[in-house]
């Protein structure tokens, strides 16, 4: 592997010796907080050349000898441009001042992924966006911003599930500062774990995916936290209908260390419990019934010179359900039948950014990020208001028991990359990570509680699982027309003695027509080691993530796309891509399989493998600049699956649509700054049914013991939903006051209420005749918050 | 009200429930905008050597329906045995269609159903081979019933145990001395290494009879121990004017011996089609709301339902308490 390495970098590094150049090199960052500025344009008009900074805001650029135009700019900021005339390498820091017109609040990274970039598929959100966007109950939520974008679906109304271009919830890898997350929903997959309050940069990639990513096969979500402001310690504080959340940031002892501290809390407990206790008065029988979950992200960054940084980042959030219903009175007790959800997250990470020479900038990183959840059900006994567990006998056999359910994956990970700039052609990257896998998928201890304990402890056995990733990836432009960026990612799994081996080679390529149209195509082969086994895809804590085993082999995928961008009058962004998408060694449950289902057999022996496949076309149209900024997104989409292997079939072995197989799916994004004063956001959002399973025909079978009634399911996923759609508004009024700004915000969530169909069934009506049901589980909501920055 | 905690556990709502409870989610009534599928002929059959033929007949119906199921009394049922024609069954009765003609074991067994109005519908099977005697083994005791089946290695083997526990007692009261015989369902209550269909942490079902593949022990013995579920299937008595139920029975009493206890176990070899549907069946009458959407095995060409086939051999043991 050292060979290969140094080999590489001696060919990439012979570039160099060509023609007269000199570098300039060094970091782009926020005249106001010192916040380094991620993807940056750094452009040479004299050379016409380019490059962006990196998840850093480090860039390193070659330009010739002499004089040269350098630009620096970002949405958002005003541009930056030096006349320069060098001799020799040479290190400029930029601070940029942000446009305090605020006229530009969102943006692709148009250089890099819009008409000139070489990349497609690609999105980054700003989070002062995020923000302003009308969201359920008050609480920003970046997972649910990027919803919104074409090729991308949510899950069930108001749940933080990501289906990217027809893959599946676990297909998605979301890093926060480099490492990755593996659950990101609080409360029931309704909240995502992202406090916007906390994070610099969101970036997207649904397809052409760089090689420096994998372990996912539809999507990568990049999310760094802030670093902290390098001048004064301030921060914003804000109390909203669920949630209240605060967040400083600000110089350590000195300017050379920052911190970025956030925190946030829901107290719906804390709001029902008065109401629930009012309300037993009346009906003793009422369940209780309450969720909150509270999470924490912190990063320490510290200057040790120019050329060397050191990061800390951490992240921890827990999440509690409970459920307690009462079951059984008698004079003097009562018995419960309670349920206790927990869920813990958590992600630590210490990295080091190296500057070695003007070219060559190393990142080295210390990884841990785990999550488990347990579900306990049990009952209780309350004697004269004193609480005691007991167990239940006295002749229900079904009720003898009590049950706990566990879950867990944890990480650890050593991570070494280098962006190297060997010349003014090339930009090179080059990167290898060891991960540690331990993964208990799951422990069921089942116990009896009555004249004989009996403690049966099901599954429970740690898979250890190593993996070896490293890519190499360049950026090469061969003219002022042709851009293209190839690389390769390879992986190697290793588990209960079998290694699995991958090699993935990714490209993209771009030609400009014109300096405003361009026309792109990628090609992204993916692989994934890891799998989250799920049954109803909305974040439920049923949800566990297993690894591939010698029995199930990684899944891998194939995307293509094509696209055409364009820019009209610097004003609107238009992009139109295609892509079509396969993927193999799919996993699902087998029917009538669940993590339910603790009878004595692995998860292994609950789970069918096939494929699938899904193609589309996503158009976006998008402003950036002025008063009124937003985005129209519409996409056409198709995702099948096929699981037709021997012993394996789903569906009889027949090809059935994907449960989120959305046809139609379109958004309207608007923001609107009316004054410094007063701005609003309307989100509109529509798309065609997803499909569902139902049992439309019924029949019965005499058996020789008896008559059977049969629900016939004839293909899986069979049942359109019906369309659905909802707009949302939010108004938000600022003012400044002696210390700070304070702004109030209204949100109104499904301003028609439509009752859209997130469960339908069948049942009895006060007649016994059926009726065909829907649950809504978002009508109108309104919610507020208030906000103060200081 | 109990609830049983796997049903609460895995209702379909749950979960969403716990947050209906908090941020009013409402239902309201849907219009069905899915094509409205029409009814599709229903064949059940399951044949043994043991048996004549018979085959029911019916129409599926949809799923919002509120009207009764139709049984399909003009059809015209042909059976045929090893690719021969062999029979037209002759209706009896509410879909219900016979013929004294039997299969045998290894027959394929084909019928072809024809319905003017509703087309047509075929399926087939092959009789499973029936055991050979040799294969098993069994013992009793007062409580429990071992079996012990020797796999055959070289075929794929289903199987599905039906078993009675018939205890005979004298009892004696001021009038006379009666026999009073009572018969039990049987279940697996232990099992020995074997995959297990049936049992799951949360009791039993004896709403079907034992049912498991060879998959953990092909071509090996595998060891059953049947103890009564506990539910009667029946009582009765010596003479037909004594029936009463055993609860007023047990009042008049005096006291009562136990004379023996017989087993008589069916040990069925039956089709993959008929295990796959017992399995898949199963799984849709449990109702566990959060697991996947099951599709009830049918193997009927141009309708739905089972063409079920087995093979049954008979093991009986009595057991006599010692101190008789």
């Amino acid at each position: 592997m050292n060979r290969i390495f140094i080999t590489l970098l001696l060919v990439v590094s012979s570039f160099s010796l060509m023609g007269q150049h000199v570098v300039i090199n060094g970091f782009v960052t926020d005249s106001l907080n010192g916040e380094t500025v991620i993807g940056a344009s750094v452009y040479n008009k004299v050379s016409k050349q380019g490059t962006f900074t990196n998840s850093y805001g480090f860039y390193s650029i070659q330009v010739p000898v002499g004089k040269s135009v350098v630009t620096f700019s970002y949405v958002g900021y005003r541009s930056k441009t030096l006349e320069l005339h060098l001799k020799s390498d040479t290190t400029i820091n930029i601070q940029m001042d942000v446009n305090t017109l605020k006229e530009v609040v969102v943006q692709a990274r148009r250089d890099e992924t819009g008409v000139q970039g070489v990349h497609m598929s690609a999105v980054t959100i700003d989070v002062d966006k995020i923000k302003s966007l009308p969201v359920i109950m008050g609480e920003t939520d970046v997972i649910k911003t990027l919803q919104l974008l074409p090729g991308v679906k949510g899950g069930t109304e108001g749940s933080s599930g990501m289906y990217v271009r027809g893959g599946g919830p676990d297909q998605n890898l979301f890093l926060l500062d480099g490492t990755p997350l593996y659950n990101v929903n609080h409360m029931l997959g309704f909240f995502s774990a992202f406090d916007a309050n906390a994070i610099k940069n969101v970036t997207l990639y649904k397809g052409d995916f760089p090689a420096r990513f994998g372990g996912r096969l539809s999507s990568v979500v990049d999310v760094y936290l802030k670093d902290g402001d390098n001048s004064k310690i301030h921060g914003e504080g804000s109390i909203g209908l669920i949630s209240s959340k605060l967040f400083l940031e600000g110089p350590l002892f000195n300017k050379n260390t920052t911190f970025a501290v956030s925190g946030r809390r829901t107290y719906l407990d804390i709001l029902t419990k008065p109401l629930i206790a009012m309300a037993r008065k009346t009906e003793p029988n009422l369940p209780d019934v309450g969720c909150y979950f509270y999470d924490l992200s912190a990063k320490v960054s510290h200057k040790f010179s120019d050329k060397d940084k050191l990061f800390f980042s951490g992240y921890m959030g827990d999440d509690v359900i409970y459920f307690s219903m009462p079951i059984e009175s008698s004079f003097n007790s009562k018995t419960f039948f309670n349920t206790n959800f927990y869920g813990k997250n958590a992600v630590s990470a210490v990295r080091w950014s190296h500057i070695v020479n003007s070219k060559l900038f190393v990142n080295t990183s210390v990884a841990y990020t785990g999550y488990r959840s347990d579900v306990r059900v049990s009952y209780k006994s309350e004697t004269n208001g004193s609480y005691a567990f007991m167990p239940l006998s006295i002749g229900y056999d079904n009720l003898n028991k009590a049950l706990t359910m566990k879950t867990r994956i944890e990480d650890w990970s050593i991570k070494f990359n280098l962006d190297y700039t060997p010349n003014s052609k090339n930009r090179v990257k080059i990167g290898t990570n060891l991960l540690y896998h331990s993964f208990v998928p799951t422990i069921n201890t089942t116990i009896s509680l009555g004249s004989m304990a009996i403690d049966t402890t099901i599954g429970g056995r740690t898979i250890i699982a190593k993996e070896l990733n490293s890519y190499i990836e360049d950026t090469y432009t061969f003219n002022d027309r042709w851009s293209a960026n190839g690389g390769v990612h390879y992986s190697l799994f290793n588990v209960q003695g079998e290694t699995y081996h991958s090699l993935q080679p990714r490209a993209s390529i771009r030609y400009l027509l014109s300096d405003n149209f361009s026309v792109k195509a990628a090609y992204s082969n993916m692989s994934q080691n890891i799998h989250l086994l799920s049954n109803s895809r909305v974040g439920l804590p049923t949800e566990i993530w297993v690894p591939s085993t010698k029995r199930i082999p990684p899944t891998i995928s194939n995307q293509y796309a094509a696209g055409l961008f364009y820019n009209l009058k610097n004003l609107y962004d238009i992009s139109i891509e295609g892509y079509y998408k396969t993927m193999d060694n799919l996993l699902e449950y087998k029917d009538g399989s669940s993590y339910f289902d603790v009878a004595n057999t692995s998860w292994e022996d609950k789970v069918v493998m096939g494929k699938g496949w899904s193609y589309g076309a996503e158009l976006l149209v998008k402003k950036d600049i002025g008063a009124t900024t937003g985005w129209i997104g519409y996409t056409w989409a198709k995702s099948e699956r096929l699981f037709n292997r021997p012993g394996q079939e789903l569906s009889f072995g027949n090809v059935f649509p994907d449960k989120f197989d959305i046809r139609h799916s379109a958004s309207i994004v608007i923001s609107h700054k009316f004054s410094n004063k007063f701005d609003v956001g309307a989100v509109w959002v529509y798309s065609s049914g997803k499909a569902g399973t139902l049992a439309l025909q019924k029949y019965q079978i005499e058996q020789p013991e008896k008559t059977s009634e049969i629900d016939y399911v004839g293909m899986r996923n069979n049942y359109r939903y019906p369309d659905y759609h909802h707009l949302d508004l939010s108004f938000n009024w600022h003012k400044k006051i002696k210390w700070g700004e304070r702004t109030f915000s209204i949100q109104l969530y499904n301003v028609y209420n439509q009752k859209n169909a997130d469960f339908v069934l069948d049942v009895l009506d006060d007649n016994d005749n059926k009726a065909f049901k829907k649950i809504t589980i978002f009508p109108f909501i309104p919610s507020f918050s208030y906000t103060i920055k200081f | 009200m109990f609830i049983k905690i796997d049903n609460i556990f895995s209702s379909k709502l749950f979960f969403v429930l716990l947050l209906v409870e908090l941020i009013s989610a409402c239902e309201s009534d849907l219009k069905f905008n899915g094509e409205q599928s029409k009814s599709l002929l229903v064949i059940s059959s399951f044949v043994s050597p043991e048996d004549t033929v018979k085959v029911h007949v019916s129409l599926s119906k949809f799923f919002l329906s509120n009207s009764s199921y139709t049984d399909v009394d003009n059809a015209k049922v042909d059976l045929y045995l090893n690719g021969q024609y062999a029979a037209t069954l002759t209706h009896i009765s509410e879909g219900n269609y016979f013929t004294t003609t039997k299969a045998h074991p290894a027959d394929v067994v084909r019928f072809k159903i024809e319905s003017t109005k509703y087309g047509v519908a075929s399926c087939e099977s092959n009789v499973p081979i029936l055991l050979d005697k040799s294969s098993i083994q069994s013992k009793c005791d007062n409580n429990f019933f071992y079996l012990s089946i020797m796999d055959d290695a070289s075929t794929e083997n289903y199987y599905r145990i039906v078993g009675k526990q018939k205890t005979e007692y004298y009892t004696y009261n001021l009038n006379k001395t009666k026999k009073m015989e009572m018969v039990w369902n049987m279940d697996l209550k232990l099992k020995n290494s074997i995959e297990n269909d049936q049992l799951t942490q949360f009791g039993k079902t004896d709403s079907y009879p034992l049912y498991f593949s060879d998959k953990s022990f092909n071509g090996k013995m595998v060891t059953l121990k049947l103890e009564s579920i506990g539910l009667f299937s029946e009582i009765t008595y010596d003479s037909v004017s004594n029936v009463k139920s055993f609860v007023s029975t047990q009042d008049t009493l005096d006291y009562t011996i136990l004379d023996s206890i017989r087993y008589d176990i069916d040990i069925q070899s039956i089709t993959k089609d008929y295990y796959l549907f017992i399995k898949t069946s199963k799984l849709v009458e449990d109702k566990l709301y959060l697991l996947e959407p099951v599709q009830v095995k049918s193997n009927i060409t141009g309708g739905i339902g089972i063409l079920g086939a087995f093979s049954s051999l008979r093991v009986s043991k009595t057991w006599i308490p010692n101190e008789k």
